[in-house]
């Protein structure tokens, strides 16, 4: 057991086992001393960088917004991992009070020679002053950020974050989106997905007529640990319905969800959250 | 959650709606995919009948429903409906907000002159239940959307909060490239007729202000402003890449509805996200913390005018 486990076992035996006037002495002293940030884990997304897609990271120092009164810089610690999750950059970078960050996810591996066409990007946002008393009124902080899709064909798209990498995250099983896709126009259908698990996880992303629930068809992903794959259908697999659902058999993670990308026949494409 | 308590006299096209605008500006057509996941809680699992209303109000005039459409699709529990908006409002000129109401069949029954009384916590599940899609399409089969749900903002018996904070990391813009706002002022009262005054802001990455103004939007009424002419109206020269910015926004007076749409210029195509509100950024931020932030971003914008 770590250090860290070793502390937080004893203080759960303290909770349960200790009078309640010590309980509330020693919460009483918690709340006078500089404690850690109350923080989720690093929050996740997937990026696409496969010679078509292209994407951009977008986030902002919301302590300076939330958290007026105080002057706040910030860490960002970008980690990004590959399609069997190994990690293939980190990179740190201050963002100043009501600033923000910026990152251009082709150029920054190409100076770097990273080739990663699927993976994911963790995001992590830390005040420089992290045990100042002043970040608890905040309660627990979670770093949000965007991706921003673009083609040279002149398709552009967006997505936000769902996941952190908790590593208390369990499968969360069946999965039913919310999206009907049309056929109209549509060649093929990439469902991106990712894991937020620190163990490999099995799933199929099966697509179904709406009408009836019959399964269509579908494909098995075997991924990594926080690893990222992506799932490509054509429209011949789907032709002879007008619309078609999807249903994932055991979605990673709570929330877990992935990103559906639309292509269409003048080469453009849409992404939008399943 | 247990929330104790009965409301009373609550509209039953308010329990559950989906609140959308149309695209016609940016030369798109729009529909949208509805569910009903009143299957979760099985002693309160109901069909949707899917109302339409349609409420415009123009300039020195009040807020007046312009169209109701009953009946015009039901979501059974457990289901997926898709239904194309186009008809709803063929007629009408530039775009609109089209508020579908996804009216629950099992509370229809108690309703008198289209209220009902109703457990806190029902309502509570009805409201929030679920997202919806809504999607923009044109001819040509491309298509964009975003799943979001419309709470029954800017009514009393729902919420007495009536303010918007947006942080928007995500405006890039370009010689190609723009960012649109769009901004609906929505309410699940028909009579609703506050004029949102929503101060914006856009800042680089290092936090220094490009520009700031403020947006009046009337009640119904979509708004869709191009950041990148606020950039360029500022004097900000784009170029072939990307221009990354961040737009702050803030209301006082009403809750709102963003959602940012990237266009390119060239090929028309679109792709569409909502924000997140401050709770997703820090657990506590509500109540008295985000009521300060409003403050302070307001006050700064006033300051610096």
């Amino acid at each position: 057991m770590s250090g860290r486990g070793f502390l937080r076992s004893a203080a759960d035996r303290l909770a349960r086992h200790a009078p309640p006037s010590l309980v509330r002495l020693k919460r009483e002293l918690e709340g006078r001393l500089p404690t850690r940030l109350a923080q989720s884990a690093a929050v996740i997304q997937a990026y696409v960088d496969d010679g078509d897609s292209r994407c951009f990271i977008g986030a902002h120092n919301f302590y300076s917004v939330l958290l007026p009164d105080v002057e706040t810089e910030a860490v960002a610690e970008l980690t990004f991992r590959d399609g069997r999750g190994r990690v293939v950059l980190r990179h740190r970078e201050r963002v100043a009070s009501h600033g923000a960050l910026m990152l251009d996810v082709r150029a920054t591996f190409a100076r770097r020679g990273i080739v990663s066409p699927v993976g994911i990007v963790e995001l992590q946002l830390t005040p420089r002053h992290p045990r100042d008393r002043a970040y608890r009124a905040l309660g627990r902080a979670t770093a949000h950020f965007f991706v921003h899709y673009q083609n040279d064909r002149g398709a552009v798209g967006e997505t936000h974050p769902l996941s952190t990498a908790e590593r208390e995250n369990i499968p969360s099983g069946l999965f039913t989106s919310s999206q009907l896709v049309s056929t109209a126009g549509l060649v093929a259908l990439d469902v991106i997905q990712y894991n937020a698990l620190r163990s490999a996880h099995r799933l199929e992303h099966r697509l179904v007529d709406p009408s009836t629930g019959v399964r269509l068809t579908g494909r098995t992903l075997e991924l990594g640990p926080l690893g990222a794959a992506i799932s490509r259908f054509t429209i011949d697999e789907v032709a002879t319905v007008p619309r078609f659902g999807l249903v994932i058999d055991d979605l990673p993670s709570h929330n877990a969800k992935p990103v559906l990308r639309r292509i269409y026949e003048n080469g453009l494409y849409s992404v939008s959250h399943a | 959650m247990t929330v104790p308590g009965d409301v009373t006299g609550f509209r039953l096209d308010a329990v559950h709606a989906f609140r959308v605008r149309t695209l016609r500006a940016l030369g798109y057509k729009t529909r949208v995919v509805l569910g009903n996941k009143s299957d979760q809680r099985a002693e309160w699992a109901t069909p949707y009948r899917v109302d339409v209303s349609i409420t415009e109000r123009h300039e020195g005039t009040l807020a007046r429903r312009v169209k109701e459409l009953r009946n015009v699709a039901t979501v059974p529990p457990g289901a997926q409906v898709p239904v194309d908006c186009e008809p709803f409002y063929a007629e009408l000129a530039g775009d609109v907000e089209i508020v579908l109401h996804l009216v629950p069949e099992a509370l229809e029954h108690g309703a008198v002159d289209g209220l009902v009384t109703l457990p806190r916590e029902r309502l509570f599940f009805h409201v929030g239940i679920q997202d919806h899609f809504v999607e923009y399409y044109r001819e040509d089969g491309f298509s964009a959307g975003v799943l979001y749900q419309s709470g029954a903002f800017n009514y009393a018996l729902f919420s007495k909060e009536k303010s918007t904070l947006i942080q928007a990391p995500k405006c890039w813009l370009s010689d190609e490239l723009d960012t649109f706002v769009s901004v609906v002022n929505s309410s699940a009262d028909p009579a609703w007729d506050v004029v949102a005054d929503l101060r914006c802001e856009l800042t680089d990455v290092h936090g220094r202000s490009i520009v700031r103004w403020i947006e009046s939007i009337p009640p119904f009424s979509p708004r869709l402003v191009s950041l990148r002419d606020r950039v360029r109206g500022a004097g900000v020269q784009l170029g072939a890449a990307p221009f990354f910015a961040c737009l702050h926004a803030a209301s006082t007076n009403a809750t709102l509805i963003p959602i940012t749409i990237h266009r390119n210029d060239r090929t028309g195509a679109i792709g569409l996200e909502h924000s997140l509100p401050p709770i997703y950024y820090a657990a506590e931020a509500r109540g008295p913390i985000r009521a300060r932030a409003i403050e302070a971003f307001v006050g700064g914008f006033e300051a610096a005018r």
